[in-house]
């Protein structure tokens, strides 16, 4: 039993320990650098440890690319325009199956933004964000230990599916310091499946459409189907054993809140007057959970730290109206969800005040 | 039960220090705590802050609108979050700074001369320590014993020649918190024992 | 065994044009490989976009053929988690010069142990012969109609930055040069870099002025002269090696050359020594 202050940054960096992970590359972006710096400390100790200090974050999607083919478990963190510079490369490891994990800490964008300000804003982003047709798998914690599973649980998924996957977190949940005790967490972890490079195999690692012997196949659209059915047919099914999400607080409100990571944290002293529902498996979608409770309440409203980009998705799978209280500019605060919550009149007037005002 | 204390201040004034400190004492006092230092552009030159909030279960929410105890070392920051204290709550200001009251009547105000102090204990730097003491005689939300034991933790491992100066202003602090205070509330009696 | 036995020649002809000079550099590979006993037990290929992209798939190794420019990360990274392989980029001059010229400047100065030939054929040829960074000043392309007006990118000097790198200028060519710069660099303990000059007749050839792949062959045979011995930079048109001191730290697995190490300063002629 060894209780200690952690931090959600640490936390993802022990995390991605804890699953086997012997290669960081990386270039320092506010909040996630304690990742990088954590990882730098960790490798001078641990020579079987690689850490790369890259000169841009192309570079470090490359390279952790590079040294998952070469049979390391790798990864790499950042922050939305670091993430944003990474998609070519993610699109690439979703292409020729890299398992690799991109662990993104958000903070308020679109480009410099506000760089030490939490955000949620690269939802989309980590989604649809590489060019052309691909399915991602996302995690999205919401405390310090959270962080720590789900870094797990994503180089878990990673190996499984053969692809890249995304750990979410925020500016806020990085620089959180919660009590945990690392020793009384289970995890599994899942073993490299895929052969390392220079096994005795001729292989072609390609972002080209090629078939098998490695003749191109740039002009056959059938094979491209095969190939992307082939794909995206494994990741679902994977994405099947990591279906993470929480449904409670009040469930018989007639008002279900859908917020993830740090916002559902800041939810949480609304727990009395509404449900909950929080995946935290953010992509591919829980679709069947969603629907299934989505049916049991009147309003839906989506608390998040960007303009409707979960709410939009939620709309589009339940197919009726979805309220919104988008949190911007880094205004990640109670107040401003209370007051979010009263315009919608989901929320009585007199709950909303300044701040030290009764409730 | 959970109780919040907001440090703000201006930077170089210790203040993420002295929240760091009270979350190592909560762990060492085998309590649920979580620690959030206040990140914005005010970080670079301008206020700091962060929030630490103890309590008996985990912490749900990392974010409060109202604090039970506000420690202010300069101006900005009374303004700032005077106003967030709870009714029955411990306002702490830098008198060293701060001149006048903030003038709530429903909340504890406690004046420190927390910079004069800090410089007569030798560096600017120990202001919030200073203030953690005052802050922990007027709330003992964690044992004195458990902050010079977290001082000890944290300090040790990387400045162990400023050990001695961080436990004196500390014990500075507890002395300073034990003064007559302004404000109506009714303060709870010291408990240097706990 | 044999240099045969290195290539995918059920898959020939290849995907090149006609008169392409990137055969000619897959060639002296695939015999420096047999000569070092370099199979795909041992050694990765790693290519860039790029017409000598596709070279990795016509060699028996596993290839990595990476998005446009990105070869040295994942060529330096696969080394760093597998110090034992020999890893070997492969891609040409818009790859390593322009899109990829940030990593090209930071893999020099953390000199890890791999090389890199460069087909150099001053053109980008896969998407139809426009001007590049390696582009002579004033040639007319399908994007510079007018002539291109900037000087071209020095890769012997930026190179050279390192104090350990090694660089070797030739041309598809003078064939023992090439042979002899891939062996040499190979063997070399670190950064690696031959800058191989090589013809793209389709694309850049014909509309400079060349009627065929052979005159531009000719003309490399006609410009190119060894650089004398104890150069310590290469002329213009000028084929050898410059070598670095190597750096202390040997990476793991690779043995320092032994008998003294050569400083810089001692370009060999390169020609004619096979």
């Amino acid at each position: 039993m060894a209780r200690r202050l952690l931090q959600g940054n640490e936390a993802v960096l022990l995390g991605a320990l804890r699953a086997g992970a012997t290669y960081y590359a990386g270039y320092p972006i506010s909040p996630s650098t304690e990742i990088l710096m954590r990882a730098s400390v960790h490798a001078a100790d641990h020579p079987e440890f690689r850490f790369l200090q890259a000169e841009d974050e192309i570079a470090s999607a490359n390279a952790i690319i590079g040294a998952s083919l070469a049979g390391a478990k790798s990864f790499t963190a950042t922050s939305g325009p670091g993430f944003s510079l990474m998609q070519e490369a993610i699109g690439y490891a979703h292409k020729v199956g890299v398992p690799c994990v991109f662990v993104d800490v958000q903070r308020v964008g679109p480009a410099t933004g506000m760089p030490t300000m939490p955000g949620q804003g690269d939802i989309l982003q980590s989604r649809y964000g590489s060019s052309g047709d691909y399915t991602s798998l996302v995690f999205y914690p919401s405390s310090v230990v959270e962080c720590y599973r789900y870094a797990v649980e994503a180089f878990n998924a990673a190996e499984e599916s053969l692809s890249p996957v995304v750990l979410l977190t925020d500016a806020f949940i990085a620089h959180l310091n919660e009590v945990v005790d690392l020793d009384a967490i289970e995890v599994e972890v899942k073993e490299r499946t895929l052969p390392a490079l220079a096994s005795g195999q001729t292989r072609l690692f390609t972002g080209v459409l090629v078939y098998a012997d490695g003749e191109p196949a740039t002009a056959d659209a059938d094979e491209y189907l095969r190939q992307y059915e082939e794909a995206k047919a494994r990741r679902l099914t994977i994405a099947e054993r990591y279906a993470f999400h929480e449904y409670g607080w009040n469930t018989e409100a007639e008002t279900l809140l859908i917020a993830y990571g740090i916002t559902r944290r800041i939810c949480q002293p609304l727990a009395s007057h509404f449900a909950l529902w929080r995946p935290v498996r953010i992509w591919p979608v829980l679709e069947r959970e969603l629907r299934e409770v989505a049916a049991r309440h009147r309003n839906i409203v989506v608390v998040e730290g960007n303009d409707g980009q979960y709410a939009g998705v939620v709309e589009r799978v339940l197919r009726r109206d979805v309220a919104r209280v988008p949190l911007l500019g880094g205004r990640m605060s109670l107040e401003a969800v209370r007051e979010g919550l009263a315009r919608l009149g989901l929320l009585a007037p007199e709950a909303v005040g300044p701040a030290g005002a009764a409730r | 039960m959970e109780r919040s204390v907001v440090f703000a201040g201006f930077g170089g004034q210790g203040l993420l220090f002295a929240g760091q400190v009270l979350a190592h004492a909560a762990v060492i006092d085998e309590l649920e705590v979580l620690w959030i230092p206040s990140y914005g552009p005010e970080m670079r030159g301008g206020t700091a802050s962060c929030t630490v909030i103890v309590g008996d279960e985990p912490i749900g929410s990392p974010v409060v609108d109202r604090v039970d105890v506000a420690v202010a070392m300069n101006p900005p920051s009374v303004a700032k979050f005077g106003r967030q204290v709870a009714p029955g709550g411990l306002l702490i200001a830098n008198s060293s700074l701060v001149e006048e009251a903030y003038g709530r009547d429903d909340v504890e105000e406690l004046q420190v001369p927390c910079t004069a102090l800090a410089r007569e204990a030798g560096d600017d730097r120990l202001v919030s320590l200073i203030a953690l003491g005052a802050l922990i005689a007027r709330r003992p939300i964690v044992r004195p014993a458990a902050v010079r034991a977290a001082i000890r933790k944290v300090v040790a491992a990387r400045q162990p020649d400023a050990l001695r100066a961080d436990l004196a202003a500390f014990a500075v602090g507890l002395r300073a918190g034990r003064e007559p205070v302004r404000g109506r509330a009714a303060a709870p009696a010291p408990d240097a024992a706990r | 065994m044999g240099f045969k036995d290195k290539l995918k020649e059920e898959l020939f002809p290849t995907i090149w044009c006609p008169g392409c000079g990137i055969g000619l550099i897959m060639t002296q590979l695939s015999l420096v490989m047999d000569d070092l006993g370099l199979d795909e037990g041992n050694t990765v290929l790693v290519t860039g976009i790029g017409c000598t992209g596709r070279m990795g798939g016509y060699m028996h190794f596993d290839a990595v053929y990476t998005l446009h420019g990105r070869t040295l990360p994942v060529a330096e990274a696969i080394k760093t988690v597998r110090p034992e392989l020999k890893v070997i980029v492969v891609s040409g001059d818009g790859d390593q010069a322009s899109i990829g010229g940030n990593h090209l400047l930071h893999t020099i100065r953390r000199n890890p142990d791999i090389t890199v030939l460069c087909n150099n054929n001053e053109i980008y040829g896969l998407t139809g012969g426009q001007a590049g960074p390696t582009t002579p000043q004033g040639t007319k392309t399908v994007s510079s109609p007018a002539g291109t007006t900037t000087t071209p990118v020095n890769l012997q000097g930026l190179v050279n930055t390192s104090p350990h790198a090694f660089y070797a200028k030739t041309t598809v060519y003078h064939q023992g040069a090439l042979r002899k710069a891939i062996r040499e660099a190979i063997a070399w303990p670190g950064f690696a870099f031959v800058d191989i000059t090589s013809q793209c007749i389709e694309n850049n050839g014909r509309r400079i002025g060349f009627p065929s792949a052979n005159e531009m062959l000719m003309h490399y045979k006609r410009e190119f002269r060894p650089a004398p011995p104890g150069s310590s930079a290469l002329e213009s048109h000028q084929l050898g090696i410059v070598r670095g001191t190597p750096e202390e730290r040997a990476p793991a697995g690779v043995a320092a050359p032994s008998g003294g190490s050569p400083s810089r300063g001692e370009a060999g002629s390169g020609e004619g020594e096979e």
